[in-house]
């Protein structure tokens, strides 16, 4: 067994990774899984998720490509298309803004396209409102989309 | 200038490649007592650093895409980062052209191991009538060994590397020495059910991936992502089968970065070593050997042959027939996605399992006439896999609406499309070759190649054949099929372009006749009795089944046969 996947495996006390998914799965066999895994499981699972998005690009990421202002925009557009629900969380969660951002300081296309969308919107926002995108009222976001 | 470093050490054999056939030649040889000395073009691999098992999509911070890369094609699905670094589709200072109005790509593994790091571990024997095919239908040529020559190869192979299957007594599809199966998974049982329904067959899979502990490699833990590389070792690979015990003999000497240019000929027309680019130092260096076996793959070993004029071969080394580049193949590859909707309600569940399908379809048609000759098999796979960059890209254009609702049909459609791959036999045609660029050198000063490729009706009416039959899974299933194709364009009825399913082989055929082949039935060379191709090179026809068990069985047979001649003294 390697590193890695000890570190997955043993993460608290002894009780690994697999034990937690077979648990995890004989629940799904039932009808509710929430209703039918132990406690105990679903903390080992909790804890898991943490543990593992200490490795996901965190909350202080820097954008590499796009301004302050533009950043923002472009994340409240993601979680907009892409939005946190009861079920599970939005894009932003997901890290889908620095993704992006990444992938666009490195790809001259995604300048062109993402980077001049957004100054386009802005554009659009101005002329009609007079306003950022940002700072548009919810009725006005909902209509320029 | 600087000067040419010779190795003073005379060695039994040079291997050139560490795929599947060199890194069983370096296996069964340095077993048998020879001293061998291996060259790979690629650097050494290190599954500990190299290998991103286990490592979830938000781990890395391109989820796949890689420096610079697009997020819709992650690296042309082969170049992908999760993916073990084994390959590519283009490599930087290494080109090849295409002839005006032929479409060839070239996938190339400069690693130890090549090619063995990455394929989906099929593994499917040639049937008996596979060997005889002009025999059968006046098309090619027929083989100059029989299915029970290699038989016996076939065993040993299985029972040394690990294959999962189970005993069908399908005559297209042989049955060999299997571990037991993994089970169905639930979007394959649905498939199971379909092809029940209309009459084909849909049986276990057989890849070359271990469910049961094999010689100290463990099974498989079902994580999915053999294609990334397996640590532990429990899915096929040369540079994790082949090459460890090699080295254990302590025969083994690995070179690596080593380019060969040019197989060194003797006053007495016999080959005497290898010449090569040392990639490091950019050198040129020699090392010399009773033998010589190219196992490079196939389009490399040709150019290689190719490279190799002297006064005794002024046309290539082992290629007074002129067949060396010819009877180029590769598989006919055409694919399709079908929707099941019976998905959509399906629970979350437990989708893992090998790297790879657990069911298939071997040709089945064999015992009726149809509008093309020879067969193909269908691979398929789908369901809920491990979401990945780009997954929902298609439903974005077909969801109006953003917000709760995409989510909401994201979630809908996952693991509801599954696809269909059909594999089949290509046959070999004058248009399909390829051949020294007159005009350009690599990097490294080696002349590069040239492709011209064509397919003939026979496979694009198999590409159509293909077609209909996933449509008629999918819809037997009450789902819908996705994928159009027609007779029109560049790629009537989906067939992909030539290479593109890198099954690529028969460019140095073995036969019984040496002014129409390269090789005899061990793999070696009509003209050189210490030259052996050990590579799919080889291959006379390319049957339906993935070339690599056969490329296995007919190494280790070539190697068996070099241990003998010698013992003989005859090399």
């Amino acid at each position: 067994m390697t590193e890695q996947t000890k570190k997955l495996d043993n993460l608290t006390t002894g009780i690994s990774r697999r034990d937690i998914l077979r648990t995890l799965t004989m629940g799904a066999l039932g009808s509710s899984v929430l209703q039918i895994i132990p406690l105990q499981a679903a903390e080992h699972v909790h804890r898991m998720v943490t543990e593992e998005k200490t490795h996901a690009p965190g909350a202080k990421y820097k954008p590499k490509f796009f301004s302050a202002h533009q950043y923002q925009t472009l994340s409240v557009l993601c979680e907009t298309i892409f939005p946190k629900d009861d079920h599970s969380g939005g894009a932003i969660e997901a890290g889908v803004p620095e993704f992006i951002d990444l992938l666009t300081s490195e790809n001259r296309d995604y300048q062109v396209t993402i980077g001049g969308g957004l100054m386009w919107l802005d554009g659009q926002c101005a002329d009609r409102y007079n306003q950022t995108f940002l700072s548009a009222t919810p009725d006005q976001k909902s209509e320029i989309l | 200038m600087p000067q040419v470093i010779r190795s003073p050490k005379l060695y039994d054999v040079c291997i050139v490649g560490s795929g599947a056939g060199g890194g069983m030649a370096a296996k069964v040889l340095t077993e048998g007592g020879l001293s061998v000395v291996l060259l790979e073009a690629g650097p050494p691999l290190n599954p500990q650093e190299d290998f991103k098992e286990h490592v979830w999509p938000y781990e890395l911070s391109h989820r796949g895409a890689g420096v610079g890369g697009n997020a819709l094609k992650p690296g042309n699905g082969m170049e992908n980062e999760f993916l073990a670094p084994t390959g590519a589709w283009t490599i930087e200072g290494e080109p090849y052209t295409t002839a005006p109005g032929s479409k060839f790509r070239w996938f190339r593994s400069r690693i130890v191991g090549g090619r063995t790091n990455h394929w989906g571990r099929i593994a499917l024997r040639f049937s008996p009538v596979d060997f005889r095919s002009k025999t059968r239908d006046g098309l090619g040529d027929d083989w100059p060994i029989t299915y029970d020559d290699l038989s016996p190869y076939y065993d040993r192979v299985e029972s040394y590397i690990g294959v999962f299957g189970t005993k069908e007594n399908i005559p297209s599809a042989p049955d060999g020495i299997f571990q037991p199966p993994p089970k169905p998974r639930c979007s394959e049982v649905v498939l199971k059910r379909s092809c029940d329904k209309i009459g084909i067959p849909c049986i276990p899979a057989r890849l070359a991936v271990l469910t049961r502990p094999l010689n100290g490699r463990p099974a498989c833990h079902y994580c999915g992502q053999c294609g990334r590389g397996c640590r532990l070792g429990s899915n096929f690979s040369s540079s994790q089968v082949l090459i460890p015990p090699a080295q254990k003999t302590g025969r083994l000497t690995l070179i690596t970065g080593a380019m060969a240019r040019e197989i060194l000929v003797g006053k007495d027309g016999k080959a005497e070593g290898v010449s090569y680019v040392d990639k490091a130092t950019r050198s040129e260096k020699r090392v010399h050997a009773r033998a010589v076996v190219v196992a490079a793959s196939a389009c490399e070993s040709a150019r290689l042959l190719l490279n190799s004029k002297s006064p005794h071969f002024p046309q290539g080394i082992a290629n007074s027939s002129g067949a060396v580049g010819r009877n180029l193949m590769d598989s006919v590859g055409s694919e399709g996605t079908g929707y099941f909707p019976q998905m959509e309600k399906v629970p979350p569940h437990n989708h893992d399992g090998t790297g790879g399908m657990h069911v298939y379809v071997p040709w089945w048609k064999y015992d009726r006439q149809n509008d093309f000759p020879r067969g193909y098999h269908i691979e398929m796979g789908g369901g809920r896999d491990m979401p990945g960059i780009g997954m929902f890209h298609d439903l974005c254009d077909d969801v109006e609406g953003y917000g709760a609702s995409l989510k909401q049909a994201c979630r809908k459609s996952y693991g509801t499309g599954i696809g269909f791959a059909g594999r089949g036999e290509m046959i070999p045609n004058p248009d399909s070759y390829c051949e020294i660029d007159p005009d350009l050198v690599d990097q490294w000063g080696i002349p590069i190649l040239r492709f011209h490729f064509k397919w003939s009706d026979y496979e694009i009416k198999m590409a159509k054949d293909m077609q209909e039959t996933f449509r008629a899974i999918v819809e037997a299933a009450g789902g819908t099929y996705l994928t159009s194709t027609d007779s029109t364009g560049d790629n009537p009825y989906g067939i992909a372009d030539g290479g593109v399913i890198i099954h690529e082989v028969g460019t140095a055929r073995m036969g019984s006749n040496p002014t129409t082949s390269v090789l005899n039935g061990y793999c070696q060379a009509h003209d050189v009795k210490n030259l052996f191709v050990c590579d799919g090179a080889g291959l006379v026809t390319n049957p339906d089944k993935n070339p690599t068990l056969t490329i296995l069985a007919l190494s280790w047979r070539a190697s068996d046969h070099l241990l003998d001649e010698a013992k003989k003294g005859n090399l």
